[in-house]
This record gives C-alpha cells, structure tokens and sequence, in this order.
C-alpha cells in the first residue's frame, strides 16, 4: 500500500440533480472525522458545485453551498479540478471559490496516484 | 492503478477516466462499458492497447460475443477481474 492511507473523493455530477454531490461530501467529510487525510477533486458536472455564487439550494432541497463551507473546518483544504473540464463546461476560474486549485491534463494521472483509496460519486 | 469503466464510451465518465489514465494503468470495461465492443474506432482501444479488457461475462449477458470475436477484442472473465485487482495498487471506478 503506499505510506500513507488517504482518500480521494472524485465529485462529477452536479448539486440537486441527484443526491451523488451530497453523498460524496458525506463520504470526505466522515472519512475527515476519523482523521484520514481527504482532498476532493471535481471533475464534469462536479464543477457546477465550485461556484462561490450559489443560492439557498434548489426548491425543497438542501443547499449544497453550506457543505462546501463546512469543509475548512474539516480539515479538507484540497478542492482540486482540471482545467480541461473547466474548459468543457464554460466556467470562468473568477467564478469558483477562491481555495480551489487547477490540474494540467498531463499532470492528472500522477495526482491520482498519490492516493491509495479513490471514491467516485 | 485500475480503471474500471461501467458506461459506454462517449459517456461522461468514459472522457473523464480517459483524462485519469496514466501509462501503466489497466482499464477494465464491465456492465454497459462493454459497449465498447460495437466501437472498433474508439480511441481506447488504441491509447490502452494490451491493458485494456473486457468482462466477458458482461459480453455475452450483453449478447455481443460475435463482435468481440470478429475484432479480437481481449477479454477477461471473473477471476482475470480479480486478479487485475490484486495486481494493482489502487482501483478507481468509472459510473
């Protein structure tokens, strides 16, 4: 195994159009409680959860924004995506929050990895 | 690290694992990423060549055992997926 145990969570669908963006930030952040070391990296539609602009949440669902929030105080720092699906979805880099970092192409495979545990949602 | 692929190509998660893939990585195609069969020309079959199967067990349930044989296409059944899991590091999987 490598050195050390840490989690990659990989968000690719966007907030409120299935449940799978809450249920990976559940995942980073319980994985986070019991002190495993977690960076999230969002890829496609998992992009739309980046923008720092959201609003309250969709009709009767709960806001994704406040999650995203809650992620510091996890200790989950690392909100990383690559600049070719930035590129494919249309989002300005302005428009993101302002903690997340953008991977070359070349460089996504090497990032992935340096995790021993990758989860997809 | 393997890559386990469960929508066709074309899909979402078939161009964003394309994006994830490094040089020794493997690629296994199961459920409706064995589509891939009916796609001689799509790229990964070029990118991955000779680490890249299908789940043979997923080409016949899918009923396209005859492309898989006219193409040539590498397969592995159930414990070949296992023991691409063993030799590998990490696995991530494709939805």
């Amino acid at each position: 195994m490598t050195d050390s145990e840490n989690l990659l969570v990989i968000i690719r669908h966007a907030p409120y159009s299935s449940n799978l963006l809450r249920e990976g930030l559940d995942a980073a952040l319980v994985a986070a409680a019991f002190g495993q070391p977690v960076d999230l990296l969002f890829l496609g539609q998992g992009i739309m959860a980046l923008l720092k602009e959201q609003g309250s949440g969709a009709p009767g669902q709960k806001a994704s924004l406040p999650t995203m929030d809650m992620l510091e105080m996890y200790d989950i720092e690392n909100l990383w995506t690559s600049e070719a699906s930035l590129a494919a979805i249309g989002v300005p880099s302005a428009a993101l929050r302002d903690n997340v970092r953008l991977l070359e192409p070349e460089a996504m495979s090497a990032f992935m990895q340096q995790y021993s545990h990758i989860l997809n949602f | 690290m393997l890559h386990i692929l469960t929508k066709a190509p074309g899909s979402d998660a078939a161009q964003q694992m394309q994006q994830a893939v490094g040089c020794e990585d493997a690629v296994l195609l199961i459920e409706e990423g064995v589509q891939a069969a009916l796609k001689p020309h799509w790229e990964g079959w070029q990118d991955y060549h000779s680490r890249i199967y299908l789940l043979a067990e997923d080409v016949s349930a899918s009923g396209l055992g005859e492309m898989v044989d006219a193409h040539v296409f590498p397969t592995v059944d159930m414990n070949g997926f296992v023991s691409l899991t063993e030799h590998h590091l990490q696995t991530v999987t494709w939805y």
